[in-house]
């Protein structure tokens, strides 16, 4: 971890600046690559993340940077890390969907799993109307398609 | 709660109806962001988040309702695969017709409000005559011969347990035709396949880039009672209690397993494979002990699973959390630990649909007598084995 004391600048969409170690803004898996390409800049513009969704995710960033720093007493720190997954992803729908593209975007693989975890956590048992509801998606098939979906749905027993 | 602010920032990787939609945040600190009334547009999730959120979705009629939601979740998850129900079409033992080789998912249905009501089978898609009262909800048929009317049962009220892949052979009248059995000629299935048909006395092979049926080495004078794959292999049971393991490139057929069982009083024995994890044979053993007059006193079971490294079978006394349920439509096993408690059906359990009569009991280890034994605790009525086996646990 001789890097780790460089410090990168990640700016948000509204150009506020995130310093941050080199560890905690490799996670992010496209700046990994970026300096990997040996871009060298200190600052990284991050376009488009607001700074509330890009101080989460470097917040999650963080805490699993210094977990996976701590070496031993490695079943109670996994115990805590998922703890701090469930905290850190039981948020409201809009920030959910904000989380998941950044995640998406910038490459974040731990915290677009746990994203999508809570995603398929919450529309499982759920009928297609509640998944539109709680989603806000609008019901875009035209009658025919509808029906050609509703094949999709009807099962019988067959010898 | 806030979002990425200004259109000229987010264009670059964001759809334009996202921009739209997120910049009704609260928090948004832009001045130029718009504020909408629309909120988050979930439809416009992007690829690869939707194909994650399809994956940890375990139970794949959950997969079909969000397909069901709008379209462009649907042109994104693919239709589960477990579902899609293959089938191909093999020429006749005599090559002056075809029969119809079907891939048929098995699933046990339990509906939640009745604690003791379980539907085995498989299961393939309806065309109803009417409209179904909730047609944008999965839903399954079931029909009991001799029974009032069908059933409609919503998949969203049922306990779901999705079993294996059963393949039927449509159409086949080749005589003392049993069961079939199909393996991918590749570790990594698709392309080539190999069909094992089990005509009791004789075994038939076909290789798909043949398309000709061979008569398979003789590996027994006995007609064969059974046929399942596991991990990778074809496994054969004939009637004397003999078990062959061989690869679907049947390269120099070895018995990798031969078991000599003691059929001296033996009734039936039947090869249950539980995913990929274990392989189990279960004998069927009549005592005859004639100071027991009643029959299923004198009934017990052998249980074994096979050591595939050892290459030997093992007999056990624990199957874990797993029912074993052995019937006419073929054997399945399923995990019991999602099941409720006074479900009636517990774990480390074995039951038999087929029987002299419709009324009887698991099989469970009876550690006093150190063996399988009918356990008379909760009895379970059979009231249809086909196409669909219903059972009734009552307690």
């Amino acid at each position: 971890m001789s890097e780790s004391n460089k410090k990168i600048s990640l700016i948000s969409s509204e150009g506020e600046a995130f310093e941050v170690s080199e560890a905690v803004a490799r996670e992010f898996e496209i700046v990994a690559h970026m300096l990997e390409d040996g871009c060298s800049g200190s600052s990284i513009p991050i376009t488009t993340v607001d700074s509330n969704i890009l101080g989460k995710v470097i917040e999650y960033c963080t805490k699993h940077v210094e977990v996976g720093n701590v070496e031993g007493n490695s079943e109670k720190a996994e115990k805590d890390l998922e703890e701090f997954d469930k905290r850190f992803i039981a948020v409201e729908m809009n920030t959910l969907f904000s989380l998941i593209l950044a995640a998406n975007y910038l490459n974040v693989k731990g915290l677009l799993n746990i994203g999508c975890q809570k995603v398929a956590d919450t529309i499982k048992d759920m009928k297609p109307e509640e998944v539109r509801s709680i989603f806000n998606i609008e019901n875009d098939y035209t009658p025919a398609e509808e029906e050609v979906v509703r094949k999709e749905n009807e099962w019988a027993f067959q010898p | 709660m806030a979002e990425p602010a200004t259109e000229k920032e987010t264009s670059s990787v964001m759809p334009d109806s996202f921009l739209l939609s997120d910049s009704v945040s609260k928090l948004c600190l832009s001045p130029s962001a718009k504020m909408t009334t629309n909120g988050i547009t979930w439809s416009l999730l992007p690829e690869k988040p939707l194909n994650i959120i399809s994956e940890k979705l375990d139970d794949c009629f959950d997969v079909v309702h969000a397909r069901s939601v709008c379209t462009s979740w649907r042109s994104i998850i693919p239709f589960p695969s477990y579902l899609s129900r293959q089938s191909y079409s093999l020429p006749s033992l005599d090559n002056k017709g075809s029969w119809t080789l079907e891939k048929i998912p098995l699933f046990l249905f339990r509906p939640r409000a009745l604690a003791a009501d379980y539907f085995l089978g498989g299961i393939g898609r309806d065309e109803p005559e009417e409209e179904l009262p909730y047609p944008n909800q999965c839903s399954v048929k079931v029909e009991i011969p001799g029974s009032s009317d069908p059933r409609l049962m919503n998949m969203l009220d049922c306990q779901i347990f999705p079993l294996r892949h059963q393949y039927r052979m449509i159409g086949c009248n080749a005589k003392g035709y049993r069961c079939v059995a199909v393996l991918p000629l590749n570790k990594e299935g698709g392309g080539d396949f190999v069909v094992l048909l089990n005509c009791t006395s004789v075994l038939m092979v076909l290789r798909s880039n043949e398309m000709r049926w061979r008569r398979f080495q003789t590996l027994s004078v006995h007609p064969c009672d059974d046929l399942v794959t596991f991990r990778g292999r074809f496994y054969a049971l004939f009637v004397n209690g003999d078990v062959f393991g061989f690869d679907p490139h049947f390269l120099e057929l070895y018995p990798l397993v031969r078991f000599e069982l003691d059929r001296k009083c033996g009734w039936s024995t039947s090869l249950v494979p539980s995913g990929d994890d274990e392989l189990f044979l279960v004998e069927l053993i009549s005592s005859r002990n004639a100071d027991v007059l009643d029959l299923m006193s004198r009934l017990k079971l052998r249980v074994c699973r096979l050591d595939v490294e050892a290459g030997q079978w093992v007999v056990v006394k624990d199957i874990g959390d797993r029912v074993l349920v052995i019937g006419d439509l073929g054997n399945v096993s399923f995990s019991a630990k999602e099941l409720p408690d006074g479900c009636g059906v517990s774990a480390n359990s074995i039951l038999f649909t087929y029987g002299p009569s419709n009324v009887t009991c698991s099989y469970k280890y009876d550690d006093d007598l150190n063996c399988w034994r009918y356990s008379r605790e909760d009895l379970v009525t059979i009231l249809g084995t086909s196409p669909v086996v219903a059972l009734r646990v009552e307690r």
